[in-house]
């Protein structure tokens, strides 16, 4: 009889120490189950705003693109224009008048104009092209000294 | 007999916690990716609010475009005025 009630008391503990191991799975199997589906919605956020993203930010680049052709046109013939009828040394001159140091710079489609030197001028008065006022350049001069 | 209890002292010391260890371990790594992923889907979010301004790029164009023209007809009108003023 003792044997009998051995081997059940052996068996018994084996069955509940199966039992808490397999409960054990259980609990974390499941919550790591709920983590990953808090996780899959958490991506399906993500996805959204990001699609949301790339869909948004397509056309700048084109845009961008386009605009900066557009002012560079701009800038072309405006420095064009401003060499053509004031010479190279006054534009150079009148530039360096208006932004101090920009005559170091030169203009974009004049290379040689970085070689020029600018007539003595004062960045705020405007004292080196603008005071010998030729007709040419009295114009410009005139607008650029009245600028706000 | 006596190696059936050693098998069941084994199961409740040692396998059951390793394995409750190792499980453990597991659900704390995939808990804690749920706050970094929430943070990164607010993150995006808000990036994509932060852009709602790009549609108004198209009308930047329209009026860089159109200033453009404006200074190029100046420019013209310029080189006219210029010409006739030397």
């Amino acid at each position: 009889m003792v044997p009998v009630l051995a081997v059940a008391a052996v068996g018994v503990v084996m069955i509940v120490a199966v039992v808490l191991i397999v409960a054990a799975l259980v609990y974390y199997l499941v919550s790591v189950i709920l983590a990953l589906r808090a996780i899959t919605v958490g991506l399906d956020e993500v996805i959204a705003g990001v699609s949301e993203i790339v869909e948004k930010s397509e056309p700048v680049n084109g845009i961008v693109t386009t605009i900066n052709q557009q002012l560079d046109a701009g800038v072309d013939a405006l420095e064009g224009l401003l060499v053509k009828k004031a010479g190279m040394a006054d534009a150079v001159g009148l530039v360096e008048g208006l932004y101090a140091g920009a005559a170091a710079a030169g203009f974009r489609n004049f290379p040689e104009s970085t070689a020029v030197t600018a007539p003595r001028t004062a960045s705020s008065t405007l004292a080196g092209p603008c005071s010998r006022q030729s007709s040419t350049t009295s114009t410009i001069c005139r607008a650029a000294s009245e600028r706000p | 007999m006596t190696l059936w209890w050693i098998g069941d002292v084994v199961l409740l010391v040692i396998v059951l916690p390793v394995v409750v260890y190792l499980l453990g371990r597991v659900l704390a790594a995939a808990t804690s990716i749920v706050p970094s992923v929430q943070a990164i889907a607010a993150v995006a979010a808000r990036g994509s609010k932060d852009l709602d301004a790009a549609a108004l790029l198209l009308t930047t164009q329209d009026q860089a475009t159109q200033t453009i023209a404006g200074v190029a007809n100046y420019g013209g009108s310029l080189d006219v005025i210029l010409d006739d003023a030397g």
